[in-house]
């Protein structure tokens, strides 16, 4: 009798947990989906039925996304702008993080510290001296500009994130190295670099999102619509001539979100992974 | 060249005399020995030398001219800028009511990202590591909303809390509760809970995720002992897990802090900081004051303001923090 009615109420338990996810993941993938029928959707169809289906779908609001709100040229430019910073992010980032992690030097501590501490600073606070560097530069306005002050201000987690994979090496295997006559670059290039492949391809894709989906530096430094990138080119679309045209808003959102989902669809655990170092690098 | 990937027993060696053991073999194969052996010496500044650069330049030297700039009076193109000391500084405290509203809403929105995403994290996070096969879908899905830029989240939601088309109000018409439809976003009363619920929304994947980073940093065998003694689940999670969760419920709470101090994207979107500058929060004020204004002065001092509550005090947390919980 016990033991059933223990079975009756576990098998409860878990049905009341059931249906808290399913709640729960109907609230996060609603929006999306709502957005994702909306793209084909008239404008008419959406104000008087605004959960109806389209009746006739048409691929019409993408074309007018990328036609009329520039998304092709925004998607081009911001495509030059993410793989240019993790680029160079790619390149500088582990040689740093290498060299405080496994070189003793003078100043290292200050180096580091230096390296790593505007991980913790809002480059927000920033704004108003970072633009008149810029313009100092001639830099303004240009996509130059923006790959730099990006690998400036994402160079600092790349290093915290790049340190703890260094760390994590045996220090024997550079020792037996240096006995063998390698120099510290080439031990760096022949030894090092090989092993942190698959960490600089986690920073590199989580440094792609972070630098697509930047809305900051761009709404800051850019003032050409040809010079967008995707984030402030769809603020631009939604509060310009095309305000009131949802639905081709939505088709401009769903274009916007698509290279960062694909990413996050084939590297989901290394994204999730590298996200949450987040936590352990403060 | 062979390199040997074996420790061959020269661990006992300090690391200098390996660096002469290391200069007596390259005498050998180079001939201009000295410029290799110092290129070799200066080898850790040498490789630092690059990210150093992008750092001093792009971080440290903007953050230096913000505290000399916070101290004029200017407009960006004028070529005099007037020495008003520490005059923005007095103005902000006593005289801007909306920078002080703007710093109310940062102390909320970080206590409410705590107060809600932290419980609802955990929670989501033991279930996901509990049932394996459907968590894992579950995970990817709550997480999904963090990869998408914010802009895009910002105009998604700005639409499900459209007063003529947006799904809440549809919603609440349905089910008959039509007399609490609102324009969320344009009420006063309303337009800083909704950006609360879209900033849940984006995050409780992060926090989730954080946290699962942690519980699996825990060694299995723990759990293995405590169903063997006979934990039920509930036991189980408030004896072993929490105290394990402690420090990280601090560190996500300072994240939460700081993350509240570098809020922008979703507000400017969303509300501009309005209705009434109900809803601005410190960066959108300080965009406001700099670019729309065109006072440089007034909102480099506001950043400097962001730059002491959001680093110096959140380091000072971190300090604190981890001398308690490691005593």
């Amino acid at each position: 009798m016990l033991s059933q009615k223990a079975k009756i109420m576990k098998r409860l338990k878990l049905l009341a947990l059931a249906i808290t996810l399913l709640i729960i993941s109907i609230i996060m993938i609603y929006p999306l989906s709502w957005t994702l029928i909306t793209a084909f959707k008239t404008n008419r169809e959406l104000f008087l039925d605004p959960w109806g289906l389209p009746s006739n779908p048409t691929f019409e609001n993408f074309i007018k996304a990328v036609d009329r709100g520039n998304m092709g040229q925004a998607m081009i430019n911001s495509l030059i702008v993410s793989l240019s910073s993790i680029f160079i992010i790619s390149i500088i980032a582990p040689m740093a993080a290498y060299a405080t992690s496994r070189i003793d030097f003078k100043f290292k501590g200050a180096v580091t510290n230096l390296l790593i501490a505007g991980f913790f600073i809002a480059p927000h606070a920033v704004l108003v001296p970072l633009l008149i560097l810029l313009r100092d530069m001639g830099l303004v306005d240009t996509l130059l500009g923006l790959i730099l002050s990006h690998v400036g201000w994402h160079l600092p987690f790349a290093i915290l994130f790049m340190k703890a994979f260094f760390v994590s090496i045996p220090s024997s295997l550079q020792d037996s190295a240096r006995v063998d006559g390698l120099s510290y670059y080439s031990m760096y290039r022949k030894i090092m670099l090989p092993l942190a492949l698959p960490t600089i391809l986690t920073v590199a894709i989580i440094m792609f999102i972070s630098v697509w989906n930047n809305f900051l530096f761009a709404f800051i430094f850019l003032r050409s619509p040809s010079n967008f990138t995707v984030p402030i080119n769809l603020l631009n679309f939604t509060t310009g001539r095309y305000g009131n045209d949802y639905v081709a808003q939505s088709a401009a959102v769903l274009i916007s979100a698509i290279p960062t989902i694909v990413l996050y669809l084939l590297f989901a655990e290394r994204i999730r992974k590298g996200v949450a170092f987040m936590a352990f690098g403060r | 060249m062979h390199v040997s990937l074996q420790n061959r027993g020269y661990c006992h060696l300090k690391r200098s005399s390996l660096n002469e053991k290391y200069k007596q073999r390259t005498a050998i194969f180079f001939p201009s020995k000295s410029l290799k052996n110092f290129l070799d010496s200066q080898a850790g500044l040498i490789l630092t030398l690059p990210a150093l650069a992008f750092v001093t330049i792009f971080v440290f030297y903007p953050l230096a001219q913000m505290f000399y700039l916070s101290l004029f009076r200017w407009n960006f193109v004028s070529p005099n800028m007037v020495f008003v000391g520490i005059e923005h500084y007095a103005r902000m405290f006593l005289n801007d009511p909306v920078y002080l509203r703007s710093l109310v809403n940062v102390v909320l929105l970080a206590a409410q990202s705590s107060a809600i995403q932290i419980p609802i994290g955990v929670a989501l996070a033991t279930i996901i590591i509990r049932y394996r096969r459907i968590g894992g879908l579950f995970w990817a899905i709550i997480f999904l909303p963090y990869v998408i830029s914010s802009v895009a989240v910002s105009l998604i939601w700005t639409w499900m809390y459209n007063p003529y088309f947006g799904s809440i109000n549809v919603f609440l018409h349905a089910i008959g509760l039509g007399f609490l439809a609102r324009p969320w976003l344009g009420d006063i009363s309303t337009a800083l809970i909704a950006i609360f619920g879209t900033v849940n929304w984006i995050y409780i994947g992060l926090t989730t995720t954080m946290t699962i980073a942690t519980l699996k940093s825990i060694p299995p065998s723990i759990f293995e002992s405590a169903r063997i003694d006979g934990l039920s689940g509930f036991q189980e999670f408030r004896k072993i897990t929490l105290p394990l969760l402690k420090e990280l419920i601090v560190v996500l709470m300072i994240i939460d802090i700081a993350g509240a101090f570098q809020f922008f994207d979703l507000i400017w979107v969303m509300t501009q900081g309005g209705p009434s500058d109900s809803t601005h929060v410190t960066t959108t004020w300080l965009y406001r004051a700099a670019f729309r204004s065109s006072e440089p002065g007034y909102g480099a001092a506001i950043g400097v303001t962001i730059f002491i509550f959001s680093f110096v005090i959140v380091q000072l947390l971190i300090k604190i923090t981890r001398s308690r919980l490691t005593r």
